[in-house]
């Protein structure tokens, strides 16, 4: 569809501008260029000028639906920027009653795929600057100072994005450019089945592995829009229900209550899984969640829709389950 | 863990005889299995 993400941006800035100079929001939460090649950083943006610094190309990873938490208690009304991902965790928010609908303005964006920084930076080399990138469907011609660099999407996208289902935002106010449809996506939940099919030896291997380098740093509840509880049990000093000390069984009790506690709110936005810095799949945490909530609970995937019931929020009396 | 060490039942205030007879076969099949050895390194 040859895409140009530099007309997007164009778009999104007059977007912007026009919502702060009309006074629709007083904040505008959107992408600016990163200080590294192929990054980008949250941009928080209340005066219309300031909207030529916006941008947006698949290097913007960030979820920007949790920063909606930081703003809950003020009286500002928010204009934030959304993917098909991030656009559900704005659906489990209104769900849950975090941010008031009067006081948020969606603006949607589609998403053809987001391509590891990480990835991308070490073919280009830290130093080169980026210019404009086009979609070509099944990669993104990415110009440079050093010339046009074409990454495969299958190689270089972000795991999520290779299994994504939401390419086009499910909910807004204004919509950026045209709806896209990105084809066939991977399976889901292809890993997970693996990792089920394996002994309770053999996982426990596979997780130990892991969660022994866990540094609780707390990155991935931090950046995590369905972590949005006033006081976090990992704060709290008493009950003791998880002590502070790093070790196996510590960071294995954390990493359960993590996962179960945000059962039916995580989206699989994969951020958690982005920010960790010594790489621990918990990912693969979220979407056993999942799969067990599409196979047991029959239930879409969180966030999809407004109207939809939670799937671990509400209460029918006509259960077709039995209480056994 | 061994998924014998987790055991899950639904039982009503009225069922003691349900209850007793639960805790009993729980604490016979966590003795067989001996002390856990996971989710202890603070001890
Ligand atoms: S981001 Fe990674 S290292 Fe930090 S607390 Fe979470 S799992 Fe542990
Ligand atoms: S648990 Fe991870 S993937 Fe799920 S909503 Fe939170 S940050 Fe996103």
């Amino acid at each position: 569809m040859n895409q140009s993400f530099n007309s997007l941006t164009e778009e999104l800035r007059s977007v912007a501008q026009e919502l702060l100079r009309e006074g629709k929001v007083n904040m505008f939460i959107g992408f600016g260029q990163g200080t590294l090649t192929a990054r980008t950083t949250p941009l928080f943006i209340s005066k219309p000028d300031a909207a030529a610094a916006l941008t947006w190309s698949p290097f913007c990873s960030n979820n920007l639906a949790g920063y909606l938490l930081d703003y809950r208690e003020t009286n500002e009304t928010i204009g934030v920027l959304v993917k098909g991902c991030d656009s559900r965790s704005i659906i489990r928010l209104l769900q849950d009653n975090q941010f008031p609908r009067s006081r948020l303005v969606v603006i949607g964006i589609p998403c053809a795929g987001l391509l590891d920084s990480e990835k991308v930076t070490l073919e280009l080399g830290p130093q080169t600057e980026i210019g404009d990138v086009t979609d070509e469907d099944d990669n993104f011609l990415v110009s440079t100072t050093t010339g046009q660099h074409r990454f495969a999407k299958k190689d270089y996208l972000l795991p999520k994005c290779l299994e994504c289902i939401d390419s086009n935002p499910v909910i807004c106010d204004h919509f950026t450019g045209k709806k896209i449809n990105i084809g066939e996506v991977n399976e889901r939940f292809v890993e997970i089945k693996s990792l089920e099919a394996l002994s309770p030896q053999e996982r426990s291997r596979y997780w130990d592995g892991y969660f022994q380098n866990c540094l609780r740093c707390y990155a991935c509840r931090n950046v995590c829009p369905a972590c949005n509880c006033r006081e976090c049990i990992f704060d709290q000093a008493g009950p003791d229900w998880v002590s502070k000390r790093n070790n196996l069984s510590e960071n294995t009790a954390f990493q359960i209550i993590r996962a179960l506690h945000v059962a039916g709110r995580c989206v699989d936005c994969g951020e958690c899984d982005r920010v960790c810095p010594v790489n621990i799949p918990l990912r693969h945490l979220n979407q056993k969640v999942l799969k067990d909530i599409d196979e047991l609970f029959d239930a879409p995937m969180p966030g999809t829709d407004l109207e939809q019931q939670p799937v671990l929020g509400h209460y029918c009396a006509d259960d077709p389950d039995e209480f056994k | 863990m061994e998924p014998e060490r987790i055991s899950l039942s639904w039982i009503s205030g009225s069922e003691g005889a349900k209850f007793s007879q639960t805790v009993t076969e729980i604490t016979e099949k966590i003795n067989s299995l001996g002390p856990n050895k996971k989710m202890r390194d603070n001890q």
